[in-house]
């Protein structure tokens, strides 16, 4: 099944391709998302199961391909009004459609594959087709964007590379055995501690440049700014989560081993590096996009936090990524109206924005109150229990200095949504707000995200927990 | 004979180091597909013949005349000047390879592997290092371009060491190869130059905070 999905997944990216015609690339977009739902349903139903020994419908893979599903599907529909009010030619939506449908195979893949070689090549084919969106526009911006994208990425997929080159021989004797993840565990006492902490190095800083972390999180940032919003909000949130999963199915071969404690002491600080990166930028930043591309490099801080101190952590750190992928892609999305209105990406030249639209007023309020991980965000419980695993972990100093920076964060994201939402626009270059109507699948796909988001937190269901306890249990 | 390959590869990096012309770096990428493409043959020998046999053409087709001729192309096509203008003084280039080389030559004495070729581990690990530092310290796109190649060229002597138990390994790192190098980074350097007007990456650095 997997391999019908891939082979129609291909077609499908390849028509959209070729095509010309706008209701024709919407009709293909909507069996794009038909084959991704029909593929979810099927995953869910061969829960547990390994296809072709390189594929796998465990816990960790379910739970990212449904959040996948959500996220790609609005992505999907808010194109169409996005590309709709671009002058474009006929090539570059037929370019822009592909790129997305290949995007969202390729993480697909990425997220239920249990080789590390396999998830390496579906990853790397995220790289091809995101820099295909993020060229959309094709300004200098654009493309400036889009070479420092595709290199950082380039030379990042080659570390991982190298890592996993490492890991085979890490392996000794056993390396004929292959490089899935159920060979890895088996042989993971076996391993050359030596060749694993260079293998393990290696490909945290490779995937570093999907998940947005220190060091290669620049790359992310101007790719965020520069793709039209639909693409910001996949890259923000779901091609994060398909890096996570490269690095976290190797973690979880490192955590069985003696080697654990001192990859927890790299992941710890990644993580705190990361949230301090952040802090330091987002006091700075009046760019929207890069406001949250910047918060991202926060949350995937956090989540390394998380799976650094271990017990619960690692369950709130998994499920503290969904959550954080719905309400940032929301974000994104809505940024979209948002440029429609004041005709800028910058803070000052935007404000009285409830005023404006007072629909689009309470969504960012939402919005920035989940973001900045307020009550009732869902976020706010998984930070919560993330700083609790922290507590127990006795990493009291980290924990300290992550709060500090963390309110800092609150502060500086506060401050310009406020800004947005209730003073007058501080720049002379703002224009006169346009008010536009926004259609109700936009605004509807946005509210869907931050109810689910906050839904999933708060009182979280058990079958969703479940599958958060087995993708955490992969660490064991 | 495969070691006699090995260090004349290293020897390119030195070479690398000072060359100070856009041309001699192409020409020197030519040799180092083509000193792959030997080494393949030599350490390969266990694997099967259509699998040997795509590796060799693509490191001969793909390495020494395809890349070569196409940044040749690019160089040509946007007026690039001919000078590499590094950053650095080509004396301390110097110095840091042969630093990066002596320092991997030291770390290959401290560890033990059974399935691990030293001779190889030294060349690709260091032409890896060289790769990147050469990255940091050269101002132009297509230098940046050239540059990976070679770390890429690294990882695929990394892959060799172990190439006849891991032949997916090398195979993926063919994939690589044909991916981004030649699919996506080559021609992505015509845009660049078409926008920009030369191929000088001082001029992609718009996007800051």
């Amino acid at each position: 099944m997997t391999i019908i999905y891939l082979a129609l997944a291909i077609m499908l990216g390849l028509v959209q391709f070729m095509l010309r015609n706008k209701s024709l690339s919407h009709i293909i977009s909507t069996l794009s998302i038909i084959l991704q739902w029909a593929f979810t349903v099927y995953a869910f139903s061969a829960s547990g199961q390994t296809e072709y020994d390189f594929f796998c419908f465990d816990g960790l893979a379910l739970v990212m391909l449904v959040a996948l599903s959500i996220i790609s599907t609005a992505a999907f529909c808010h194109s169409n009004h996005y590309l709709a009010a671009d002058e474009d030619t006929s090539r570059v939506r037929a370019q822009y459609y592909g790129a997305m449908q290949f995007l969202t195979m390729a993480l697909t893949m990425a997220v239920v594959s249990v080789h590390i070689a396999m998830t390496w090549i579906f990853v790397e084919i995220t790289t091809l087709s995101a820099s295909a969106l993020i060229f959309y526009r094709r300004n200098s911006g654009s493309i400036e964007a889009t070479w420092k994208y595709v290199f950082a990425c380039s030379i990042s997929l080659v570390f991982v590379y190298v890592g996993i080159l490492f890991f085979s021989i890490a392996m000794g004797e056993n390396a004929e055995t292959g490089l899935t993840i159920d060979e890895l565990m088996a042989h993971a006492s076996q391993l050359d501690p030596f060749w694993l902490k260079l293998a393990f190095t290696f490909i945290l800083v490779g995937y570093t440049a999907k998940m947005s972390l220190v060091p290669m999180f620049t790359a992310g940032i101007d790719a965020k700014d520069k793709a039209p919003t639909p693409a910001a909000a996949m890259l923000s949130s779901v091609v994060m989560n398909a890096g996570f999963v490269g690095f976290y199915r190797v973690y979880g071969v490192v955590a069985h081993t003696e080697v654990k404690k001192w990859a927890d002491m790299v992941v710890l600080m990644t993580g705190i590096l990361s949230i301090f990166v952040a802090a330091v930028y987002l006091v700075r930043v009046k760019n929207v996009k890069r406001l949250f591309a910047y918060s991202s490099v926060e949350h995937m801080g956090v989540v390394m936090l998380g799976i650094a101190a271990g017990g619960v952590g690692i369950y709130a750190g998994i499920l503290h990524l969904v959550l954080h992928s719905f309400v940032k892609s929301a974000i994104f999305m809505h940024i979209g109206q948002l440029y429609r209105v004041y005709g800028s990406k910058y803070v000052d030249c935007m404000g009285k924005y409830l005023n404006i639209s007072g629909m689009g007023g309470t969504m960012l309020i939402f919005a920035m109150l989940c973001i900045t991980a307020m009550p009732p965000s869902g976020m706010f419980v998984t930070e919560f229990m993330v700083f609790r695993s922290m507590i127990d972990a006795g990493q009291w100093i980290v924990m300290g200095v992550a709060m500090i920076l963390l309110t800092v964060i609150v502060w500086a994201i506060g401050r310009d949504m406020f800004s947005i939402l209730f003073m007058h626009a501080s720049s002379e270059n703002s224009k006169a707000p346009k008010i536009v109507s926004a259609p109700w699948y936009e605004t509807m796909f946005q509210w869907v995200l931050i109810i689910l988001s906050i839904w999933l937190g708060l009182s979280t269901p058990e079958y969703v927990s479940t599958l958060v306890e087995n993708a955490a249990a992969l660490v064991g | 004979m495969t070691d006699i390959l090995l260090i004349v590869f290293s020897i390119t990096l030195f070479y690398f180091a000072i060359a100070n012309r856009l041309m001699t770096y192409v020409g020197l990428l030519t040799m180092q597909g083509l000193l792959i493409c030997g080494i393949a043959i030599f350490s390969l020998h266990e694997m099967n013949v259509i699998n040997l046999g795509t590796i060799l053409l693509e490191t001969l087709v793909v390495k020494a005349i395809a890349m070569p001729m196409f940044i040749r192309h690019v160089i040509k096509k946007n007026k690039i000047t001919r000078e590499a203008e590094p950053s650095v003084p080509y004396f301390v280039s110097l110095i840091v390879t042969t630093a990066i080389v002596v320092a991997t030559f030291l770390v290959s004495r401290m560890v033990e592997a059974v399935n691990l070729n030293k001779t190889f581990f030294v060349v690709a690990l260091s032409t890896i290092l060289c790769g990147l530092y050469l990255i940091a310290t050269r101002r132009k796109v297509i230098t940046h371009v050239i540059c990976y190649v070679i770390v890429e060229n690294g990882a695929f002597i990394l892959s060799l060491a172990q190439g006849n138990e891991m032949p997916l390994m090398v195979n993926l790192g063919v994939l690589l190869d044909v991916l981004v190098s030649v699919f996506l980074l080559a021609i992505f350097i015509n845009k660049v130059g078409d926008v920009t007007g030369d191929g000088d990456v001082s001029h992609l650095n718009q996007l800051k905070d």
